[in-house]
């Protein structure tokens, strides 16, 4: 059974098919937010609602753009408004929040690299949020310019400068 | 070969090509223009770094049970939100309900002929002496409705009108 068969039975009311349609997506959505909030707790919390939202939103969904995207645009609402609540009570977090250890490199490179990764999701995490969520819907996931710009909210070329202008600066601050 | 223009391209498909989905073509391309552009080779290393960093990994238990729990959220925001819509529309009909008593009760709409047929059911009743006392208080009150005469009534009507308000 495809996707849109899949998506067709979840409007209808069926579970088991919204629940395939879950599975299908889970990790996607659960590593955007994780990548945005650097917090597995409340990046399962986030992905949790934002499949509660499109099972209420399927009525609306008219298939224009494709259904993962259509997800990353919600995550993406989802995420900025915990990341605002969180910036409000002060609690900005100033490490990614994960463990990056490597059992396989020895100690000193194993903590060199570490280091690396946590200043790089730091550095990601300090961009503008266009340029930050053009970056990381490109490098991680590998949208095209005209997907990024749906979820992101602008223009395809818009999307496209955002994109460059992160790129540029995370080279200034990481190389 | 490097050209803002060509930089803009590399920059463009070292995503894709760091993580070795691009066609052979574009695969010599990206490799040759690393060869002679420093400046697109620190940008590779950015952004492999950033293709590189893991993400935080989720609590095992929560993340086995995330499909079910997803249904079972779903599943329970439908049930409260049914309950809510029953809600709203006994709200808005008892609301509908007020305007158009209320609409009725203000535009006077059958208040008189019932009120007149109410008192002309009681008149029967009444006994005269006390149905003269009372009707002259209501009239004294503006109660009476308009149009209602008990001058035509008996003495034995007017009692038992007077008997039977009393009681009410």
């Amino acid at each position: 059974m495809d996707e849109n068969e899949l998506i067709e039975l979840a409007r209808e009311g069926d579970r088991a098919a919204f629940g395939k349609l879950v599975r299908l997506h889970r990790d996607a959505v659960y590593r955007f937010a994780a990548r945005w909030l650097a917090d597995p707790d409340q990046a399962l919390d986030v992905a949790q609602d934002v499949f509660v939202r499109a099972f209420d939103g399927l009525k609306s969904y008219r298939g224009d753009s494709r259904f993962r995207t259509w997800l990353f645009s919600i995550t993406l609402n989802a995420a900025r408004s915990v990341a605002r609540r969180q910036k409000r009570r002060g609690e900005i977090r100033l490490d990614t929040g994960a463990d990056f250890a490597d059992m396989r490199t020895p100690p000193d490179a194993k903590a060199a690299r570490a280091d690396a990764y946590a200043r790089a999701a730091q550095e990601l995490a300090t961009l503008p949020e266009k340029q930050r969520g053009a970056v990381t819907l490109r490098i991680y996931e590998g949208l095209s310019f005209k997907e990024i710009g749906e979820i992101i909210g602008c223009s395809e070329g818009s999307a496209r400068v955002n994109y460059h202008h992160g790129i540029q600066k995370l080279r200034e601050t990481l190389t | 070969m490097t050209s803002p223009e060509v930089c803009t391209r590399i920059g463009e498909l070292l995503p894709e090509f760091l993580a070795g989905r691009v066609s052979e073509d574009d695969d010599r391309l990206v490799r040759e223009h690393l060869r002679s552009c420093a400046e697109c080779r620190n940008r590779a290393n950015a952004v492999s770094l950033l293709q590189q960093t893991p993400i935080p990994s989720p609590d095992p238990s929560r993340w086995d049970d995330f499909v079910e729990g997803v249904v079972e959220a779903t599943d329970e925001k439908r049930h409260k939100s049914g309950w809510r819509r029953v809600g709203w529309a006994l709200a808005v009909a008892a609301a509908a309900a007020i305007v158009v008593l209320s609409w009725v009760r203000i535009a006077g709409i059958g208040e008189a002929e019932n009120d007149l047929d109410w008192l002309a059911r009681q008149v029967a009743e009444l006994p005269a002496a006390e149905a003269a006392a009372w009707t002259a208080g209501w009239s004294a009150a503006g109660f009476m409705p308009a149009g209602f005469d008990t001058a035509g009534l008996s003495e034995e009507e007017l009692q038992r009108l007077g008997k039977e308000v009393g009681r009410t």
